[in-house]
């Protein structure tokens, strides 16, 4: 399992295991995370489950489609990512906070 | 044990009522969800259709179904005989270039061509854009005017906004906006000869109208159509017609494709918002005095009202789901409008509720083939919200009530007349 805590939209914190087999927003939704929309469904083609992580040491490569998709955000930064391509399998804690609605 | 789906035993969409249309669509939604069975129907051609929103996320999210190939759906070359028109060839040639209609290894690449365009970054650059034409239009209606919303406001917003971002001189934004006028034929059920002819004709002259316009911006080197046309000649692939799609050649062939939704289907965005909030006065107050609520208003208006009810998918490799097969080659209608309506999803769905939490909406689809436009259509609706607030404008209702179109794959007001109040501001 995988310690996660989140920063939500609202600025509240919430702390969740996380089942490394899954994706983060895979995971995020299942906890009840409902800022995370995930309209695509995990196909990395609305970015509607965009969030900040600050150390993203573990979490693999970017892709360049994720990256192209990335970059089209009003709300991009250094730390963003699509949760939907994030793997935490190789992570024991991650702070995660939810980037805002576009 | 997997099973071929049996759609002898499958019940029909008829058997259920379903005709298509708004009206029909919202009886037809009460009636299947109040039963736990059947899972799936059928439509009278024997295609699948999917309807509960666990299966059209599933099915819109999984690899093995891709678009709707062009070849299955209209002609895209040659002729029947020599000298004799081939109906709906025309159509076939503009919607060939539609990323709808793109399956991999073509789908990605196209598609990123359209989502750096119309991300929502650079949509939120264009929002100076769409006020301009949304002041226009307003500037033009006055006090206690009747109006029709969707003749007078919706479809010009759309046309202005895409006009002058291609832009079109005023003569051709006009013929463009009747070619998308007559474009609503393409989502008749069934459609007839006469609708085939009609809209050869249209997609014929919207498309050398949207040629045209392409040309220009190339000569005055417009930076995002230059940008487009660049991605578009590193976009090589085979023409297949009948799984992977048909890339376009030129930047004309790029927009007029792809810009059917957007000249057509996004008018119904803000046709069916505004539909919505005047039936909802209390929503309508709300969002006046907490303007940040805008983004939910609209995302539930189009949950209740979303411009499209089904578009049509197809099976590029066997599909394997609960226990049913579905054979690659299969045709797949997916009722998309049904899944906002699910209750296992969103209770008591016929009410509006500006606080309902939206995840899992189906108006734009979902998986990969998720509406690219998206952001653009709600954007627009967004910016007549707010200059209709702005401009101190209140809508009435008149005698003749709002109509909206039988027999049809979309969501979509025939006629909606409205009383124009405008308070000074």
């Amino acid at each position: 399992m995988t310690t996660i805590q989140v920063i939500r939209r609202n600025g509240s914190l919430a702390q969740i295991e996380a089942a490394q087999a899954l994706s983060l927003m895979e995971n995020l939704r299942r906890s009840g995370i409902d800022d995370i929309i995930a309209l695509c469904g995990g196909n990395r083609s609305c970015a509607t489950c965009h969030v900040y992580i600050d150390d993203q040491s573990g979490l693999g490569e970017m892709t360049k489609d994720e990256a192209d998709m990335l970059s089209c955000l009003i709300h991009q930064r250094d730390q963003s990512r699509l949760s939907c391509q994030v793997l935490i399998h190789a992570v024991d804690y991650l702070r995660v906070e939810i980037a805002p609605e576009e | 044990m997997s099973a071929i789906v049996d759609m002898k035993t499958t019940p029909s969409l008829n058997d259920v009522g379903f005709t298509g249309g708004r009206d029909n669509f919202r009886d037809f939604c009460k009636r299947i969800f109040s039963l736990s069975e059947p899972r799936f129907l059928k439509t009278d051609t024997d295609q699948l259709v999917v309807f509960r929103h666990a299966d059209l996320q599933a099915f819109g999210t999984a690899p093995e179904i891709g678009s709707l190939p062009i070849a299955k759906m209209f002609p895209v070359s040659g002729a029947a005989n020599e000298g004799e028109r081939q109906p709906g060839l025309e159509v076939g040639k503009v919607i060939s270039s539609q990323v709808f209609t793109f399956n991999p290894p073509l789908h990605g690449p196209a598609r990123r061509i359209l989502t750096t365009w119309l991300g929502p970054k650079q949509i939120a650059l264009m929002e100076g854009m769409a006020r301009k034409t949304a002041q226009t239009i307003i500037d033009e209606i006055k006090d206690g005017d009747e109006i029709d919303f969707v003749s007078t406001i919706s479809e010009r917003m759309t046309t202005g906004f895409w006009s002058t971002l291609l832009r079109l001189t005023a003569d051709e934004a006009n013929a463009v906006a009747a070619c998308a006028h007559e474009m609503t034929r393409l989502f008749h059920l069934p459609r007839s000869p006469e609708d085939i002819d009609e809209l050869d004709k249209a997609f014929s002259r919207y498309a050398k109208l949207l040629n045209v316009a392409a040309e220009r911006c190339l000569e005055q080197s417009d930076p995002a159509m230059t940008e487009i046309a660049e991605k578009l000649e590193r976009l090589s692939f085979e023409d297949d017609p009948f799984e992977v799609g048909i890339a376009p050649k030129t930047l004309g062939e790029m927009l007029s494709g792809n810009l059917v939704d957007g000249y057509h289907t996004a008018a119904l965005a803000s046709a069916n918002t505004f539909y919505t909030l005047m039936r909802n006065p209390d929503a309508l107050s709300q969002i006046k005095t907490s303007p940040g609520l805008v983004g939910n208003a609209i995302a539930e208006a189009l949950r209740l009202e979303p411009p499209v009810i089904f578009l049509r998918r197809y099976a590029l490799k066997e599909f394997h789901y609960r226990n049913l097969i579905i054979p690659a080659g299969s045709m797949i209608t997916m009722l998309w409008a049904a899944g906002n309506h699910d209750p296992s999803v969103f209770p008591d769905p016929d009410r509006y509720d500006l606080s309902r939490p939206h995840a899992g909406l189906t108006t734009f689809g979902t998986g990969i083939h998720i509406c690219p436009g998206r952001y653009a259509g709600v954007m627009l609706v967004r910016v007549l919200l707010e200059t209709f607030a702005a401009n101190g404008i209140e809508l009435g209702h008149t005698e003749q009530r709002a109509s909206w179109f039988p027999n049809h794959m979309l969501n979509q007001l025939r006629v909606m007349p409205v009383r124009i109040r405008k308070h000074v501001t």
